[in-house]
């Protein structure tokens, strides 16, 4: 093993474990210090995990669109893998928020879904992810590939705002910042920075794995050999 | 090239999508027919009391619209990839984003001579007029069969030359038009209570939509007709 | 063959230097790939004023992306292509300069042969395009078909119409991918001398054929496609074809 993927791997590890230790913290929050709510009693505690990955998935769409645009710009590969890592993860953090928002939904309302803003704007999202993989998966060529998608994703982070105004103003609901005991402010923050944590960590590791699945197939094109 | 020039370029390739339509209709019939195919399935099915009519014939009247409008969108350039005219098409010295503006002008074309056959329509099968403000319904139409007109062109020119492409552009576009979708049905639906300053927000909305994907789609179509 | 090796007799014969500003066709070191596999490999070439030059090579050697590499239509993965010293990159202004015919028609099927063209001259901005369209309609020995939709011509009509379109803006550089094909005795003859005239009016025009024996006797230089490689025959280094005065 050389120096750098030494480096590297060293670097990766501690950066897992410090994610690990923010998430035995956030736990430790979340169950013992964050009070119990008044109306939801223990239930309304899935609400730190579920902003907490919709402020994922959002920052998923974002860094997709943004790397997309870079990659037509500069036409560096490593942009495209950049972009579709995100979108990935990103797509993730919007089931989560989709599966927990119904948990919650259940529980508050005696639904399993309802036609609520952010989730509504959450699925629409969750759905334009998905086309864009599918768009994916019907281009062969990796140029053509990472071409069009790039203008997808591109497109996709354009209307995100339109999307997310659109379902506010459905249901007549204007944006409340809801009132929060300082003690729950604090575990909320602190999900947030965790859960940005590991998105980026996950994020980052996808990357590298789709790098590592690029040179490999660089390199059975150059001998012949198919893996 | 000057402003001229370009002009009379647009000009001359919206005239020869409109004369090659005129020639062998193909997209416009089998548009209207399924348009009012689908007036007429989603006005059977809906029993509403009359005096909720208002309500909710905006809504019918535009998804009938819209879904109606994918067809035109599909064979947009579908219809150009006969006989290697696409590849003709971006021989000649002309900037992408005209074509774009050209193609998006015979879409814009399509979709309101689709409207104005649907709006006579569904004010005979719902007894509703949706003209009860002209003025304001026609600026609501235009905004909104702009907006849809340049998200489609931009869909279907990314989905036109795939192998597989059966049903990714209504994959791609409906969650992409969701903004247009909800501005058009609530506009017309404040419209028609006579609710003018909730017309106004959802119109300024639809506005919204169609400057930023008319004047994106003029800066990537480049990236997308390339090879 | 690359630019910086030693002339080879017969440029010397024709007198024209490949790098200079009046040179209307250049690549170099044009490479393509796709899906990860070299369709050009580093193909040099350089095309006079006045040349007729043949691209030779089996099927999926990579003609019709040389071509369409060379008319501005496909974005090399490397190198780059230079009309007239100026690369056509973002400069889609330039295509003036180019008339392609591929091995599809490029008609719209729908219009009329004089429609066809009609829309092809406005769309290069020629001054007086329905003049334009009955001269060329003429020479293509066209002329009493400009009514009748292109979709219902034969196939050898609609060559001669694709070559027309190709040609209405009187282009200085041609590139044609496989007239010949397709083409009965007389059409082959119609070709063959319409390409001999658009060499004496000094036009640089490449054209990919199977037909190597025949192009060798039509062409001033007979390029090969090999492998993505770009080579001269031998045989065109020997004497430069004379030109009709």
């Amino acid at each position: 093993m050389n120096r750098n993927t030494s480096v590297r791997t060293i670097g990766a590890w501690a950066v897992g474990l410090a994610v690990a230790a923010l998430f035995a913290l956030t736990g430790w929050m979340v169950f013992v210090f964050a009070p119990r709510e008044a109306t939801m009693g223990d239930v309304q505690r899935i609400v730190y995990l579920h902003i907490s990955v919709a402020w994922c998935s959002l920052a998923g769409a974002v860094a997709m669109g943004l790397t997309a645009a870079a990659y037509l710009i500069r036409r560096n590969p490593a942009w495209d893998r950049w972009s579709q890592a995100a979108a990935e993860i990103g797509w993730l953090c919007a089931t989560l928020t989709l599966v927990t928002g119904s948990l919650w939904a259940h529980k508050a309302w005696n639904t399993w879904w309802t036609w609520e803003p952010r989730l509504t704007a959450m699925l629409v999202l969750w759905v334009v992810l998905g086309g864009y993989f599918l768009l994916r998966s019907s281009i062969e060529d990796v140029q053509r590939r990472a071409r069009l998608s790039a203008v997808l994703a591109i497109l996709a982070l354009a209307d995100i705002p339109m999307i997310i105004m659109a379902t506010r103003w459905f249901r007549g609901m204007h944006p409340v910042t809801p009132q929060m005991d300082p003690r729950m402010r604090v575990v909320l923050l602190t999900s947030l920075v965790t859960f940005t944590a590991l998105f980026v960590l996950l994020t980052v590791l996808r990357k590298r794995q789709l790098d590592l699945a690029a040179r490999v197939a660089s390199l059975e094109q150059k001998t012949g050999i198919v893996t | 090239m000057t402003a001229a020039d370009t002009l009379r370029t647009w000009w001359w390739l919206v005239h020869k999508d409109l004369l090659r339509e005129l020639r062998a209709p193909r997209v416009w019939p089998a548009m209207l027919l399924l348009a009012l195919v689908l007036a007429m399935v989603i006005e059977l099915q809906i029993e509403l009391p009359r005096q909720q009519h208002p309500e909710y014939v905006g809504g019918m009247f535009w998804l009938a619209a819209f879904f109606a409008g994918t067809m035109a969108l599909d064979r947009s350039f579908s219809g150009e990839h006969e006989q290697g005219c696409w590849q003709g098409l971006l021989l000649y010295p002309v900037g992408p984003g005209t074509v774009f503006l050209a193609k998006l002008t015979a879409n814009f074309l399509a979709v309101c001579t689709l409207g104005a056959v649907l709006v006579p329509t569904f004010m005979l099968l719902s007894g509703i007029s949706l003209l009860t403000r002209p003025g304001p319904f026609l600026v609501t139409a235009v905004v909104a069969n702009l907006g849809f007109a340049a998200a489609g062109t931009l869909v279907s020119a990314l989905t036109s030359s795939l192998a597989h492409r059966n049903g990714l552009l209504v994959l791609l576009l409906l969650p992409l038009v969701l903004p247009v979708v909800l501005g058009a049905v609530q506009a017309t639906r404040f419209l028609l209570v006579g609710q003018l300053d909730g017309w106004w927000r959802w119109t300024q909305l639809l506005a919204c939509f169609a400057v930023v994907f008319v004047t994106l789609g003029t800066l990537v179509f480049g990236y997308i007709v390339e090879e | 063959m690359t630019i910086n090796e030693p002339k080879l007799p017969w440029e010397r014969a024709v007198g024209w230097q490949p790098e200079s500003e009046g040179c209307p066709l250049i690549a170099r070191q044009l490479t393509r790939t796709m899906s990860g596999q070299p369709v050009l490999d580093r193909a040099d070439l350089a095309i006079g004023p006045g040349e007729l030059v043949a691209l030779v090579g089996a099927n999926g050697a990579g003609k019709t992306t040389l071509l369409r590499c060379l008319a501005g239509r496909l974005r090399p993965t490397a190198g780059e292509v230079l009309w007239f010293g100026v690369s056509p990159k973002g400069r889609p202004d330039r295509h003036r300069l180019i008339g392609f015919a591929a091995h599809e028609s490029l008609l719209y099927p729908e219009l009329t042969a004089g429609e066809n063209l009609l829309f092809a001259a406005r769309m290069y901005g020629l001054a007086q395009p329905r003049e334009r369209v009955g001269e060329m309609l003429a020479k293509t020995g066209l002329a009493r078909l400009a009514g009748r939709v292109a979709g219902r011509l034969s196939q050898g009509l609609r060559q001669r119409l694709s070559l027309a379109r190709a040609l209405v803006h009187d282009p200085p550089i041609l590139l044609l991918d496989e007239p010949l094909a397709g083409l009965d005795t007389a059409g082959r003859a119609w070709l063959e001398g319409f390409l001999s005239e658009l060499r004496d009016r000094d036009r640089a025009v490449v054209f990919s054929t199977h037909d190597d024996h025949r192009s060798r006797s039509l062409a001033d230089r007979v390029l090969e496609l090999h492998g993505g490689r770009l080579q001269a025959t031998a045989e065109c280094a020997v004497i430069p074809r004379a030109r009709s005065a």
